[in-house]
């Protein structure tokens, strides 16, 4: 294994460390037996032992054999032999990641503080860590950072033709490199060079920057070294597109370093959500190698932690999940297979609500009820309390590895909170991208327990988590009307409560009585001096999820579901939204905002003659939408497919789930190609479609407008009498906890 | 009400109700779109001669309110159906093959006159899967059908495998040379289902 090191004078240090990594196999003794023996005649350095590890479904030991792998780079492909001597010999922990395996092995973890003790060759004497993955406010190695990008509009993707110059920048010093003088792959590699950073953080580097400084570099025969590892290639990974949840997404490729860290923030989720502080975060608690954990999914992140504690706990770590669903009725598959529960929201503008949201609903029902894979229906608890609905039982006599990891990350979570509220500006920015980062994790947790890949997931646990977040609600909501506050709406984990004159100690006190009635934390996310709930776009009288504004005490506004909130909106009308909401947020009530509206139409006459004038930057007016197939196969002259077509026309490569960039140029055009002009390709005669995007403008304005006549009387409302102690809350699942917390 | 049907073929047993599940060996259905939620309309015939029913969900497509609908037509309660029947799904091919290599230990504690397997080999297309362990598992699964085949009870596969573009296209002859019947389903034009048989084996071979 190979170690970069710095110290605080950032000096570098390049060790290397003996670690031969382990896979576990399972089979008949006589299986085995051959496979030993198989092991025993390869050249390369396999070591076995017979020895026994816990299966986590059966919860019981079962004999296996170890091979360890002496050479770390082969050890995946030794897994695969194994697969093809014998596809009957079940492997385990065998396609594991070796830098995170190390990490689990030596105790250590990405960016960690450690003590080390080498010999005069860089080899590993020793190496202890001082420093925790659970520290909440930790040292970071001094690193430096070098940022490269393409001058211009950094959202529209470089392969669709967009030329400009290079900019790099180290320590606030910036350099432009353009074809006009030496060619920029000379420049860049002579400033690597000079300035050896230890990272490269790029805006599109995975897919066009260093591809294409690599190309030029071979074209003109010299050596672009931007490993510092010497002797390595680039790592560079093929683009793919995929499906997930029925949309088809697109996963750029990836140029990864070696002794040297390379962050894309256009292929990165969690940089361009929290920054490096959350990146570091992320690759601290999960201990994934800091490049993969900027570019994977955060649910890798969670199995990780998950797969770790396996390890230590001696649990074997399957290749797949084959762990099936139990045999249920098809009335009990109804009961059981359900997701979070909603009350549609009452449409239209109510001043004093209150946002009451379950905080880490899920994750937090994991921790407190133990619900994960291996807890839900165990065989040793038979007696054990049911969960609500569904019966399932929850194990009571061991912690689930699931919740064990996310208890450990709400924990760490609260606790930055609290730091978060005392620390200087700088510091409490950076704890809050560390609990954003940790909120990611935690957000797709509950998913992965029901997600088919995930080797530890179990439909059931799913199922369980959501029956349990339904009953809470349920009991939230029961209380509250019991307390004479109406539902105005409901959501899985939040409420909107509402009561004529209800002061914030009364929602207050109501917030506390959920919370000691169901166990779960529950906090009060805003006050609003008003809420409007939008209809659908289609049907005016239809409430829909998700599509609503809300102003609170302080004048801070909530939006969801407008256009400002979408990824393909152009600039102009977001901003314009952006411009009018202030606006409106000054109104405290309904005569109020008909005033305010008033003022609010008047942005929108200024945007719409600004428009008529010509006076708006084309930036501004750029669609962004993604693709769903090959510009080819689209069948119908959609204006995204124009836009792909004309990008392919010109020889981009597109694929389905990448993005397009286009700007309306004769939307109503008889000429299909004239409608909209992709905007790589624009040009200042195309011109823009005026009455388009005044359309577009106005769309965007109408919900302000709607639904602001006054509310027919409201139906009475027959409240359930609900004391405490009725219905769920005594079941023995409940009880159990109710009484543990005592 | 089951779909209009026209049957054809070599089966002479089939070719009396369409809708009735050759009773021993394994069956493939295949053929038309949906055939997973084809197989619903199996199922009246036998919950109605009270016969019990394991149902292994590859499609993800078990409709609890179809087999209610099914039920109330007949005037009786859903729960009458569906106390025949018990369903399980899988989401991989993994899950999938370790489903059908259990059948024989879920019949030990809950016994059942016929087996229902759906997406069967369609699950081990998932080109998330490598090669090497979906053909093993395609196998295994194989192997633990042969084992189900033995069994007294009627089983019956439904595939949608020919509406896949795949590599793994031996899959589907694999399973039909090893099925005791194999049955094409076709819609036609006049919105009426065809089965044709188009293998049927004798129960003891010479």
């Amino acid at each position: 294994m190979t170690l970069w090191l710095i110290d605080r004078n950032q000096a570098r240090y390049r060790l290397t460390d003996d670690f031969a990594p382990a896979f576990f196999v399972s089979g008949s003794e006589e299986k085995l037996a051959r496979l030993q023996d198989a092991a025993r005649n390869q050249a390369t350095d396999l070591r076995t032992l017979m020895t026994e590890r816990t299966d986590l479904w059966l919860k019981a030991a079962r004999p296996v054999l170890q091979v360890s792998v002496h050479s770390p780079i082969d050890f995946v492909s030794w897994g695969r032999w194994v697969h093809r001597f014998d596809s009957r010999l079940q492997l385990y922990n065998s396609d594991l990641m070796v830098a995170s395996l190390y990490c689990w092995e030596k105790h250590l973890f990405p960016l960690a503080y450690v003590e080390v003790e080498a010999d005069k060759e860089g080899k590993i004497l020793a190496i202890e860590r001082r420093d925790s993955e659970w520290a909440l406010d930790y040292e970071m190695p001094p690193l430096k950072i070098m940022q490269i990008r393409l001058a211009g509009l950094s959202r529209i993707d470089p392969e669709h033709g967009r030329h400009a110059a290079l900019e790099i920048e180290v320590d606030g010093t910036c350099w432009e490199l353009d074809e006009s003088g030496e060619p920029p792959s000379v420049g860049f590699a002579r400033l690597v060079k000079r300035e050896d950073p230890d990272v490269i953080l790029s805006e599109w580097g995975d897919s066009t920057i260093l591809p294409l400084l690599s190309q030029q570099a071979e074209r003109l025969k010299f050596s672009l070294n931007l490993n510092r590892e010497p002797g390595v290639a680039v790592q560079r990974s093929k683009p793919r597109s995929y499906t997930s949840y029925g949309r088809i997404l697109f996963k750029a490729s990836a140029t990864t370093l070696f002794g040297r860290i390379h962050v894309d923030k256009q292929n990165s989720f969690i940089s361009e959500k929290c920054d490096f502080a959350g990146l570091w975060e992320l690759a601290r608690v999960t201990k994934l190698p800091i490049q993969y954990a900027a570019r994977t999914t955060t649910g890798t992140g969670i199995s990780y932690m998950q797969m770790e504690l396996a390890h230590r706990d001696g649990v074997l770590i399957p290749e797949q999940k084959a762990e099936p669903e139990d045999p249920k009725s098809p009335d009990e598959l109804l009961l059981a297979d359900r997701g979070g529960l909603v009350f549609v929201p009452k449409l239209g503008f109510t001043a004093n609500v209150a946002e009451l949201d379950f905080v880490s609903q899920f994750p937090s029902i994991m921790a407190r009820f133990n619900i994960s894979p291996e807890t839900v229906n165990c065989p040793c608890c038979p007696d054990a309390p049911r969960i609500p609905e569904l019966g399932y039982r929850i194990c009571q006599k061991r912690s689930g590895i699931t919740s064990r990891v996310v208890e450990r990350l709400i924990a760490k979570r609260t606790a930055l909170k609290k730091l978060q509220k005392t620390a200087e500006p700088l510091v409490a920015l950076r704890f809050k991208l560390q609990r954003d980062s940790l909120k990611w994790l935690l957000v797709c947790c509950f998913g992965y327990t029901g997600y088919k890949n995930a080797r530890f997931g179990k439909i059931e646990a799913h199922e369980a988590i959501n029956a349990v977040a339904r009953e809470t609600l349920l009991v939230a909501k029961e209380l509250a009307e019991s307390r004479g506050f109406e539902l105005v709406h409901a959501l899985v984990d939040s409420l909107y409560v509402w009561r004529e004159g209800a002061t914030r100690e009364e929602f207050e006190r109501l917030a506390t009585d959920i919370e000691e009635l169901t166990n779960l934390p529950l906090a009060i996310e805003s006050v609003y001096r008003y809420v409007v709930f939008l209809p659908s776009k289609q049907y005016a009288d239809v409430p829909v999820l998700n599509r609503f504004f809300a102003v609170g005490e302080d004048g801070e506004v909530k939006v969801r579901g407008l256009e400002c909130r979408r990824h393909d909106t152009p600039p102009l009308l977001s901003r314009m939204q952006h411009e009018v909401i202030p606006i409106l947020a000054e109104a405290h009530d309904r005569e109020s905002y008909l005033k305010k509206l008033e003022i609010a139409r008047m942005v929108l006459a200024d945007y719409e003659e600004r428009l008529a004038n010509g006076d708006v930057e084309i930036k501004d007016l750029v669609v962004s939408k993604r693709i769903t197939r090959e510009p080819r196969d689209y069948q119908k002259a959609g204006v995204t497919a124009i836009a792909a077509q004309q990008l392919f026309g010109s020889g981009v490569k597109l694929r389905p789930g990448q993005t397009v960039e286009y700007v309306y140029t004769d939307s109503e055009s008889a000429v299909s190609n004239d409608r909209v002009r992709a905007f790589a390709l624009w040009e200042g005669w195309h011109g823009y479609d005026r009455k388009k995007y005044k359309a577009m403008l106005r769309e965007a304005f109408q919900p302000f407008e709607l639904l602001i006549e006054e509310p027919a009387p409201q139906p009475m409302i027959v409240l359930r009498k609900f004391q405490r102690g009725e219905d769920w809350a005594s079941t023995p699942l409940f009880a159990a906890t109710a009484h543990d917390k005592s | 009400m089951s779909p209009p049907v026209v049957v054809g073929g070599l089966e002479k047993e089939s070719s009396l109700n369409p809708w009735a599940l050759p009773e021993r060996g394994v069956s493939v259905y295949y053929g038309c779109p949906e055939m997973p939620r084809l197989s619903h309309y199996f199922l009246p015939r036998l919950l109605l001669s009270g016969k019990r029913i394991l149902y292994l969900d590859g499609a993800n497509q078990i409709s609890p309110l179809l087999i209610a609908r099914f039920a109330r037509e007949r005037r009786l309660e859903p729960s009458e159906f569906n106390k025949l029947i018990r369903v399980s799904r899988a989401f991989t091919c993994f899950q999938l093959m370790e489903l059908v290599l259990r059948v024989p230990k879920i019949l030990n504690s809950w016994s059942a006159d016929a087996l229902i397997v759906t997406a069967l080999p369609d699950l081990f297309f998932d080109e998330d899967v490598r090669d090497h362990p979906a053909r093993a598992a395609f196998e295994h699964a194989l192997e633990g059908l042969e084992a189900i085949a033995q069994l007294p009870i009627s089983s019956a596969v439904f595939s949608d495998a020919n509406s896949f573009k795949t590599k793994r296209h031996d899959f589907f002859p694999k399973l039909s040379k090893q099925a005791r019947h194999v049955f094409k389903v076709e819609a036609r034009p006049d919105s009426e289902l065809s089965f044709t048989s188009e293998k049927t084996a004798p129960l003891l071979s010479v």
